[in-house]
């Protein structure tokens, strides 16, 4: 009798088994893409495509950018202005003038949405959660936040603030300052990092979600 | 003329001067049953193999062999409506053995010794990983089990994902099969390790660089079989349980299995089987590795028929893992990965000890539906009949989380693939016929794989189909092996090119073809040479593969125009076991024309996210070739030695350059004691193992992010013993890695670019076999 029983338990725990193993997959993806032409498959993951540095002197606005046409990997990106194919340019000098104040405004787009979606926007919706770094250097405190950068005769202020508690930089607009002529190029390195509830004004914390290296000349 | 061959074998191989002086009164005393219904078999005919004797058994199955001397013997039996078996076991003291007959696929069957269950000699080049040497590395990664094997490395991304290489070759290039069916995983993936419970084995294989004519053309490097023990033939319940804790990630497992014979409804048996393993960081001398844990729930079941006319078997298995990967060793881009190089300790060095396991991190599930059917088309041949399915999920998760708040608190993966696979096989073999031993068969698989999240690897359809046939021709003293399968292979992937998708049609077919011989001029004395030319069909990912792959922090890109790999590779194995000394030594070399591999290009490329390095799939003609060995020697007082080492080499031919990734000449050493069995304690043992690895000083120019790591040396050991309590053992085995704490990075290890390997380790493992219940309990354990 106790064996029986026991047959009938491992029985019961072998069509149990059975039972789990059969549950179902509907939600899977196929390997055939849903489009063939046009975008790619719908899918949760974001892109960011393109970074623009708005220049302003006060008159005119020079602007340079550094495009990545399906985001990282894939299709190798390229700089500008004045290139449109990934054959081109591959390494962007910021040409400025010596002792001169500029405004400068970055803009993020992911073009390969139609109609291009302008992903600074959503930076700012997230200020809180978001900053931008200048060749990694952590700005001084709000509200006179700004960093030299090294090497050139360049000085960057911060000129937005995420509106926390204790306010801190966002650097989508920004002030450039710059000094006497220089020589040679200097780097330039122009990150956003996303800091979800560690950001504290320093470059430490968080992901990057965007790296252009630019080059700076003071003429 | 022999005996002089005998001794010129001897000064060759072992440059020993110990003299031939046996005992040869040992007597065999043996048993033959029916291994379906435990059946005693009289008037079967026993045929001891050289020196040539023939027995009948009794009415009770039973038979006596006289005045042995010590070595390995083979006996071949033959009972009416049974398959003619030739065992093999050691003979060293005289014992009693029962024989079952008949089924399993091998000609060499395991058998069941009353005393002492011996070491076998093989008759193939290949090596066995049975119960008790399992027992020293119970709760490891699969990878980590087979190191014990001679000839076996791994490839690491730290210590809890560990790919087996063999041959320094792993990937694609070698298979594994998880109790009879080839595992499809996302293979490609360096740091994707096979997705196999270790706890569902009893017994693991490793066939180097031979007979995978049986398995498929892949499989160049060599097969791991995994194999489950066989079930139950009469009435019974029995189980076991296993349970390991380690210190090092205070990691916990418990395993447990309970397998039965019904008593009621004829031929049925059935065994459940599952795992649950929990760790938390591990630790390196220093410091701990922020977000190393490992969480795994795997179970399997088997449900068989064995009956008269045929016999079918059900069995199904799910591995279900989540593994976090060190949070330093994910790097954002170049500049990141300078960085993490030029520290001295990790960034994230300071983290104490958890067991969440947060981004990044792999989740992945593997189920397995066998069909298994068979049955006998004569008294010495069988048809076999198996289909599988297998369902593979593998989600990554980068540790950057989207920059858009909404997308990253849905905390999808990065990458999800999903691999499905239809299998089927038919197989034919017959057995000792008129000397032949053989198979044939036929093989289909169709594959399809799909994704969601980033494009790196692109969906396809692959199908593949085969046929085989594999004759071997025995003679008391050498055997030959002829075997050649005939492949053809498509890939249809739908490869993202300029933002469309574009359709690809890829075909690939080859013939591969291996013989051998295995020559026993003496007992105890076994040589191999195998000869095998294969192919292997480039891989979707080295087709096609185009994107970053956060895993490897690098942009990796498919070449379209790749051809098929083709490899004639020699091996040869040599396995000598003499009184207290036993010996074996392979020695393999394989040519490959267009072998595939990776290189990194000229310069990084920049990406939104910053500048990453590039690596180009491309195909050269190379070279690999190998020497392994191990040794051992048992004193007096019951002390033994054992030495290993192992030396591989990779060389590309077309550009004159090692190749890359290759395993470092490595050597060990093992001092032991065995301890006297008392009433209570049995096969207790302990040893001290002292490993020493050098550094790898053959690697391409500018092919790697940083240069590889220093020699180092560890200490570890295992102490085991079995208890018996009221005649039900219990085994415990501790056991210490890196017992000096020593610091050091693996060439190996992906991870020694970011932080040093894991300290000291002590694991305590505790099995348990057990029996709830036995009709013919005598039967089990006589005396």
């Amino acid at each position: 009798m106790k064996t029986t029983t026991k047959m009938i338990l491992s029985a019961a725990v072998a069509i149990a088994l059975v039972g789990v193993s059969c549950k179902k997959k509907d939600d899977d993806p196929k390997p055939t893409p849903t489009t063939t032409t046009g975008n790619p498959p719908p899918n949760a993951q974001e892109v960011i495509t393109t970074m623009k540095v708005m220049i302003n002197d006060g008159t005119t606005t020079a602007t340079y950018f550094y495009k990545d046409p399906d985001g990282d990997g894939g299709i190798t990106g390229f700089y500008g202005p004045g290139t449109t194919t990934a054959s081109a340019q591959t390494d962007s000098v910021i040409n400025l003038l010596a002792n001169k104040n500029y405004t400068v405004n970055l803009l993020l787009l992911d073009e390969t949405k139609n109609p291009i979606d302008t992903i600074s926007n959503e930076v700012l919706a997230e200020a809180a959660d978001h900053m931008f770094f200048f060749n990694q250097q952590s700005p001084s405190a709000l509200p006179s936040a700004s960093v030299t950068i090294s090497g050139t005769n360049l000085t960057i202020t911060y000129k937005d603030s995420d509106g926390a508690a204790t306010p801190k930089p966002i650097g989508l607009f920004t002030e450039w300052m710059t000094g006497a002529m220089t020589a040679t190029k200097k780097e330039l390195n122009i990150e956003l990092k996303h800091q979800p509830g560690v950001k504290d004004g320093t470059y430490a914390p968080g992901d990057v979600d965007v790296a252009v290296p630019f080059k700076i000349k003071i003429n | 003329m022999f005996i002089n061959k005998q001794i010129l074998v001897f000064i060759i191989l072992f440059l020993s001067s110990l003299c031939r002086s046996q005992n040869c009164s040992l007597q065999l005393k043996g048993i033959v049953r029916d291994e379906d219904n435990s059946e005693h078999l009289g008037f079967a005919v026993v045929k001891l193999l050289s020196p040539e004797k023939i027995i009948q058994t009794n009415e009770r199955g039973e038979f006596v062999f006289d005045n042995l001397c010590n070595g390995n013997y083979k006996v071949l039996i033959q009972h009416v409506g049974c398959k003619d078996t030739i065992f093999s076991f050691d003979l060293l003291k005289s014992k009693k053995i029962i024989f079952k007959l008949p089924h399993t696929f091998n000609l060499l069957k395991d058998i069941e010794i009353v005393e002492k269950k011996a070491d076998e000699v093989l008759p193939q080049a290949f090596e066995t990983l049975k119960m008790k040497e399992l027992d020293k590395s119970k709760g490891l990664p699969l990878g980590e089990v087979l190191k014990n094997l001679n000839g076996i490395t791994t490839f690491n991304n730290g210590a809890t994902i560990s790919k087996p290489m063999i041959n320094g070759m792993q990937g694609y290039r070698i298979m594994t099969l998880n109790n009879g069916i080839r595992q499809e995983g996302q293979n490609w993936g360096n740091e994707h390790a096979p997705e196999i419970d270790p706890f569902i084995a009893q017994k693991i294989t490793v066939i180097r660089g031979t007979s995978t004519v049986r398995y498929g053309s892949d499989a160049i490097g060599g097969v791991v079989l995994i194999e489950p023990a066989t079930l139950p033939d009469s009435a019974s319940v029995t189980g076991e349980l296993n349970t390991v804790g380690a210190t090092n990630g205070r990691s916990g497992i418990v395993s447990g299995q309970l397998q039965g014979y019904f008593d009621k409804i004829k031929g049925f048996s059935w065994r459940v089987q599952g795992t649950v393993k929990q760790a938390g960081s591990m630790k390196t001398p220093t410091y701990y590795l922020k977000n190393t844990g490992v969480q795994e729930k795997n179970f399997s079941y088997t449900l068989a028929y064995h009956g008269k006319k045929f016999n079918a078997e059900i069995f199904y298995s799910q591995f279900n893992s989540e593994i976090g990967i060190f949070s330093s060793a994910h790097i954002g881009n170049l500049t990141d990965l300078q960085a993490a190089f030029n520290r001295s300790n990790p960034a994230d060095s300071s983290a104490t000890f958890s067991y969440n396991i947060d981004r990044p991190k792999q989740v992945s599930e593997h189920e397995l539906i066998k069909f298994n059917f068979h049955f006998h088309t004569g008294l010495r041949s069988r048809f076999y009949a198996n289909y599988a399915y297998q369902y593979n999920k593998r989600q990554e998760y980068d540790k950057h989380k989207p920059r858009n708040n909404a997308l990253a608190e849905l905390n999808l993966p990065d990458y999800d693939f999903r691999l499905t696979t239809h299998y089927g096989e038919v197989l034919w073999e017959h057995d000792y016929i008129n000397r032949f031993s053989g198979k044939f068969g036929a093989q289909g698989m169709y594959q399809e794989n799909a994704y969601t999240g980033r494009y790196l690897l692109p969906g396809f359809f692959s199908g593949t189909w085969g046929v085989f046939a594999i004759e071997k021709y025995i003679l008391p003293k050498i055997e030959f092996e002829i075997g050649a399968r005939y492949d053809e292979r498509y890939i249809t992937p739908y490869v993202l090119e300029l933002n469309e998708f574009v359709r690809y049609h890829n075909s690939f077919s080859g013939l591969s073809v291996n013989t051998g011989f295995i020559y026993k001029p003496i007992t105890n004395l076994k040589t191999s040479f195998y000869a095998a030319n294969g192919w292997r069909s480039p891989s979707v990912n080295e087709l096609y593969t185009n994107g970053l792959h956060q895993g490897s922090a690098a942009i990796e890109r498919g070449n379209k125009n790749l051809k098929t790999e083709r490899s004639l590779n020699l091996i040869s194995n040599t396995q000598h076991k003499f009184k207290k000394f036993e010996t074996e030594l392979t020695i393999y070399n394989y040519y490959f024309s267009n072998f595939i591999y990776y290189v990194p290009a000229d310069r990084p490329e920049l990406t939104i996210r910053g500048a990453f390095p590039v690596f180009n799939y491309t195909q050269n003609n190379a070279n690999i070739f190998g020497v392994d060995g191990s040794t051992k020697y048992s004193f007096i007082f019951n002390l033994y030695l054992k030495a290993r080492g192992m030396i591989v080499r990779g060389y590309n031919i077309d550009n004159k350059q090692p190749l890359i990734y290759m395993p470092a000449d490595r050597i060990e050493g093992t001092v032991g004691y065995t301890f006297k069995d008392k009433k209570y304690l049995k096969e207790s043992y302990i040893e001290v193992v002292s490993q020493l690895v050098n550094k790898q000083i053959r690697v391409p120019v500018n092919s790697d992010f940083a240069p590889p790591p220093e020699k180092y040396f560890l200490l570890g050991g295992n102490l085991s013993t079995t208890l018996l309590l009221k005649r039900r053992p219990l085994i415990f085995t501790l056991s210490v890695t890196n017992g000096l704490n020593t610091i050091y990075r693996d060439y190996l290890d992906r991870f020694r670019y970011y932080n040093d390997a894991a300290g000291t380790n002590i694991t305590f493992r505790l099995r348990m076999p057990f029996t709830l219940y036995n009709k013919n309990k005598q039967s089990k354990h006589e005396k």
